[in-house]
């Protein structure tokens, strides 16, 4: 018999994990533990409760807030980076599971990214992220690879829209565009507002309350079940 | 006090404020929330938030547009999960394949109303501003929260005026108007603000033709595309409109964050180059550019004006052998309204391959995908990398006219070159009884 466990590493990333490697689509969720922040060198097959547990893919935990600091490398691209390159709209009606919608992430833009990409990395982007298309698959696509953050001098006013609404951080600053190249080591602590990497640090703006208050529900579902006294 | 911008007014009006200012975050009550193909994944948000009925199913309006006739069982599939829920909630608003893309089927169906706030998971959704409508794109997710709560947060937006003058040169279309500003201000360039079209030049437009420019607005960043309704709007809407509606203007003395004026008297058509569609240069640089496919298409250009311009274009002639020339028209009705004129017999003998009313391959679904290392010359709406479904391909984007000269010929054309009588295709529009034009005298 099969057992999955939700392994939760900090707020925002679960990872399913099952008893056997080669049963990689398992998705549904059993059970939830905690795991200790010194196991960090996920995908290593290790012990919980007395079975050996392989890593089978990083999940997407809609309902968990976000990360209050994000540590990763940086994939650098240019201005109007537009959502049929997100993800492309041939997929839009027919991929409807987050983790596959990971696996297109980037696809017309950068054929590594989605292979590549690891937990907690960023993307420093041009002016005008996210332009085009409203498809919410372009915010998701990315929050399932555990993209810690966007940083762009502006976003699309509904791909802005659907960070906020999935979660996904998306950060607006123009200052540090220059000072990082792809596979740059970047830190970002959102309490303080601030990116550090080799150069330097910088800081950035506080999400106002209002979106604030959605994104830390963990988007725009959780937040309208608390508002509906569905969630406490 | 200061006046107010339409965005303003109607923002302040829908959520019972007195006034609001630029940057506030107001909440409301849409008049319509549109859904399309991607009702049955909003329909599984809806069901996460744990609510058993809709808020107010005579709100939402749902339409089977982007991949009709289904092309596949996974297509088949997510449209009958739709009607299902549609069936299911009591949506009465509810149009299945066999009438066309949203945004035209809700404007010929007369939902589309001067004053009224109206949303679609369709970033495309600025179209509604072409009736005076506060019309902007949002997300599925907020859809699923409209079907649950009846509410959407909007940030109040800086307001861009947009003064168009002068008189549109022969062979040159709002199209090209259009794609001229977004080629000058660049894709972000109205970038979250509402942009209010005015000026003699846009107080003459047709319905077409403001559904064609509002369209564009939000390849130009912004949040709304908004032409002030005047007696053609009115006129279109006499015995359609779904309901009663106050039209909703801005004051004289509103205050804008930009105004910016363009004569257009000497535009020359304009072609966006791949991949962006602020990437614009004028016919006379791109000319000669050879393409293997011709599509007109899309919620930005396939209404009934622009299959008579195809057709006049090709009337008794044949399409360059080295090209493709795919043709949906954006409805059931301008379909039934080209055959009735006999636009549907001229483009299919010059060569043409018609297919059903819908979104077709302007994203990349079906019906006319380019292979590699083709050109393909479209009347859509975007160029992205990609977006006809294939990345190793180009996309041109132009007018109908630029587009049916460009079939004849195999290579991006010049329209001029094939100058269509005007007057003979005024009085024929004036025919059409289930689409109509409304040229202004």
């Amino acid at each position: 018999m099969e057992s999955i466990v939700t392994i939760r590493l900090g707020l925002q990333r679960v990872y399913h994990c099952c008893r056997s490697p080669d049963k990689p689509r398992l998705s549904m969720i059993g059970v939830e533990v905690q795991v200790a922040a010194s196991i960090q060198s996920l995908p290593a097959p290790f012990h919980h409760d007395g079975s050996l547990l392989y890593l089978c893919q990083i999940g997407y935990d809609d309902e968990a807030s976000m990360d209050k600091v994000v540590k990763g490398r940086v994939w650098k691209y240019g201005d109007d980076v537009n959502t049929d390159v997100i993800f492309p709209g041939k997929y839009t009606y027919t991929v409807n599971d987050p983790a596959e919608m990971g696996e297109h992430a980037m696809e017309d833009l950068d054929p590594d990214f989605a292979t590549k990409v690891q937990p907690g990395d960023v993307i420093i982007a041009g002016k005008n992220f996210g332009c085009g298309s409203s498809r919410e698959q372009a915010a998701v696509c990315l929050k399932v690879k555990g993209v810690g953050a966007v940083i762009a001098p502006s976003y699309s006013r509904i791909y802005f829209r659907n960070g906020v609404n999935t979660g996904l951080p998306l950060i607006t600053s123009k200052e540090v565009q220059e000072h990082f190249e792809s596979g740059d080591e970047i830190e970002i602590d959102f309490d303080k507002g601030v990116i550090k990497g080799a150069k330097g640090e910088w800081s950035f703006p506080a999400f106002s309350d209002f979106v604030f208050g959605i994104m830390d529900a963990g988007g725009l579902i959780p937040y309208t079940r608390k508002r509906l006294g569905i969630d406490a | 006090m200061a006046g107010k911008t339409f965005s303003e007014k109607i923002l302040a009006k829908y959520s019972g404020l007195d006034s609001v200012e630029p940057g506030q975050i107001v909440e409301v009550t849409p008049d319509v929330a549109m859904s399309h193909d991607n009702t049955a994944a909003i329909s599984k948000t809806f069901a996460k938030i744990g609510v058993d009925k809709l808020f107010d199913p005579d709100i939402h309006l749902v339409t089977l547009d982007h991949c009709v006739p289904p092309a596949n069982e996974a297509f088949a599939n997510n449209h009958k999960q739709i009607r299902e829920f549609v069936k299911k909630h009591g949506i009465k608003n509810f149009y299945d394949i066999n009438h066309g893309i949203c945004h035209q089927v809700m404007a010929e169906h007369g939902h589309c109303l001067p004053g009224t706030i109206m949303t679609g998971s369709d970033s495309h959704s600025t179209t509604y501003g072409a009736f005076g409508a506060f019309g902007t794109g949002v997300t599925r997710s907020e859809t699923a929260v409209i079907m649950a709560t009846g509410k959407i947060w909007f940030r109040v937006p800086e307001t861009f005026k947009i003064i168009l003058k002068g008189t549109l040169p022969d062979g040159v279309y709002v199209k090209d108007i259009a794609l001229h500003i977004t080629g000058t201000i660049g894709a972000d360039g109205a970038l979250y603000r509402a942009i209010e079209f005015t000026g003699p030049t846009a107080d003459r437009f047709s319905i077409s033709e403001r559904m064609t420019l509002c369209n564009l607005a939000v390849e130009m960043g912004a949040k709304v595309g908004y032409i002030p309704p005047n007696e053609v709007v009115f006129d279109y809407l006499e015995g359609r409109a779904k309901k009663e509606f106050e039209a909703v203007y801005s004051d004289d003395d509103a205050k804008y964050d930009e105004v910016l004026e363009f004569d257009i008297s000497n535009l020359e058509p304009q072609v966006a180059c791949p991949h962006t569609v602020d990437n614009v240069k004028p016919i006379s640089e791109v000319a000669g550019e050879s393409i293997e496919q011709v599509f007109v298409g899309s919620c930005n250009n396939a209404r009934l004006d622009d299959l008579a311009i195809l057709a006049h274009v090709l009337d008794g002639k044949k399409i360059s052998t080295d090209t493709r020339l795919v043709v949906i028209p954006a409805s059931s009705r301008v379909m039934l309204d080209a055959m009735r004129l006999g636009y549907v017999d001229t483009i299919v003998s010059a060569g043409g391959t018609l297919a059903s009313p819908g979104c077709g391959p302007c994203m990349g679904n079906h019906l006319g995908v380019p292979g590699d290392n083709e050109k393909t010359l479209s009347t859509a709406n975007r160029n992205f990398r990609g977006r006809m479904g294939n990345r190793e391909s180009e996309v041109f984007l132009g007018s109908p006219h630029t587009a049916a000269v460009s079939a004849l010929r195999g290579v991006i054309s010049d329209p001029r070159e094939v100058p269509v009588d005007w007057d003979v295709i005024r009085s024929e529009l004036g025919q059409a009884t289930l689409s109509p034009v409304l040229v202004k005298a």
